[in-house]
């Protein structure tokens, strides 16, 4: 029991940059917009109070965590928000619009547990801005990161439990793949024209099934890793580009953040946008950035 | 070092901290694993749970039909469905695709644009779970009772 222990406080006291979490952040409201946006416009539900309440709440909420202002409070809010909106106004009052989308539902939810607003936020800004007033050193941009797991764990789960559904023969015979060329590219004639496209689906049928059981499992090996996370995130574009799944791939894409290595994150970032100066080039991603405006 | 008594306090908070953080891990995973389980194992029918059906029962209830006509010899042709429509009265009538409800109408349409021809259907629809289910088996598509 000794191990399993000190193996889940390493976890719970796990700490890291925070780099990912706030790219998350930003990303998880585009693609909040992007889904929820219009059914949420005030001009939508005809000025019913539940309705304006939740539109109101949304429009603030998300705005707030988008900025990365008052972070902690706009992101608890936003899980509530969105948890009414999945089960209240999805589940039982039957919006099918808000009842499906249970990977952003759960990616809002989750985001009140990660520190969000530790990088790329207006609340970083005006850290730097009083450390500097005071004449310190910037905060780091290190938190923990226990609630990231979850985020972790919500993208290899909805993997693995679509691998157990597609377990039928009706998928792995390419049935089902046959019905879905035809709805979107074909038509009624479609296997009569070319009755190789169904020895075709079935090849991609198992062939998805494979990739779903790799990426759900092999995403949490350090050595599969780098080759995954580029293989996943092809797979939800390529779907994304020939398939209507509305915003279901950038959530996933957006998931991606939080198995990779956070600090690989960060290095890339500094890559991106150049790394904090004054440090060793080798010691800069343990020393965490010192450049304000950079990095908030 | 003995520690000092106000370091009690501390620790004990840095416990519940832990403790906190452990109980959301777990409810979160709980959720995320019995919710699916109970709706796709277990077959639980209640509106509060949710399964993952990535990219499946798109397709239901469409139907997959290959038409061919006799020929005087005794020989088979295959009959373009799509194309015999365009060429005749009401083109614009011609369904892309074909619901298992429309099935039987699809048929007359392509017998009342080919009257005089002995024409012959294979046609399968998807069922949900079940996949390609056969309801014409090389019939006379003008026949009562095909498509149905």
């Amino acid at each position: 029991m000794r191990p399993i222990a000190e193996a889940l406080r390493r976890e719970l006291t796990r700490e890291g940059s925070t780099r990912a979490a706030g790219l998350y952040r930003v990303g998880l409201v585009i693609v909040l917009w992007a889904y929820y946006g219009e059914k949420l416009a005030l001009h939508a539900h005809e000025q019913e109070p539940a309705w304006l309440a939740v539109s109101v709440a949304f429009a603030v909420l998300t705005s707030l965590t988008f900025l990365g202002l008052w972070t902690r409070a706009a992101t608890i809010g936003l899980a509530i928000t969105m948890t009414a909106l999945h089960f209240y106004f999805g589940r039982h009052l039957g919006v099918w619009h808000f009842g499906k989308a249970v990977p952003s539902w759960e990616g809002a939810l989750f985001l009140a547990f990660i520190p969000a607003g530790a990088s790329f936020s207006i609340d970083r800004l005006r850290a730097v801005r009083r450390a500097q007033a005071a004449g310190r050193a910037p905060p780091p941009e290190r938190a923990p990161l226990w609630g990231t797991r979850l985020l972790a764990l919500e993208l290899t789960l909805i993997y693995l439990w679509a691998v157990y559904d597609k377990l039928e023969p009706a998928w792995l015979r390419g049935d089902e793949l046959d019905a879905i060329w035809m709805l979107y590219y074909g038509s009624a004639d479609s296997l009569a024209q070319a009755p190789w496209l169904h020895s075709w689906h079935a090849v991609v049928a198992w062939g998805s099934l494979a990739l779903e059981l790799a990426l759900g499992l092999g995403l949490w090996s350090r050595r599969l890793r780098p080759l995954l996370v580029p293989v996943g995130l092809l797979f939800h574009l390529v779907i994304y580009f020939t398939l209507p799944v509305a915003t279901f791939s950038a959530m996933m894409a957006l998931l991606y953040l939080h198995i990779v290595d956070p600090e690989a994150v960060h290095r890339c970032v500094d890559a991106l946008i150049g790394a904090p100066t004054g440090a060793p080039r080798s010691t800069r991603a343990a020393a965490q950035p010192t450049r304000a405006a950079g990095s908030s | 070092m003995e520690p000092s008594p106000g370091d009690a306090a501390p620790r004990e908070t840095r416990r519940v901290v832990l403790l906190a953080r452990g109980l959301v891990l777990l409810v979160g995973l709980a959720w995320m694993i019995g919710s699916p389980l109970a709706k796709m194992v277990l077959d639980v029918d209640s509106k509060w749970l949710h399964g993952w059906h990535l990219y499946r029962g798109r397709g239901a209830g469409l139907c997959a039909v290959e038409y061919s006509e006799l020929r005087a010899d005794g020989s088979r042709a295959p009959l373009d469905r799509l194309q015999t429509l365009a060429a005749g009265e009401r083109p614009a009538n011609a369904q892309r695709n074909i619901r298992r409800k429309a099935l039987a109408a699809a048929h007359a349409q392509l017998c009342r644009a080919r009257p005089d021809a002995q024409l012959r259907v294979r046609a399968r629809c998807q069922v949900a779970g079940r996949g390609w289910v056969t309801i014409d088996d090389d019939v006379d598509p003008c026949a009562r009772g095909a498509g149905r």
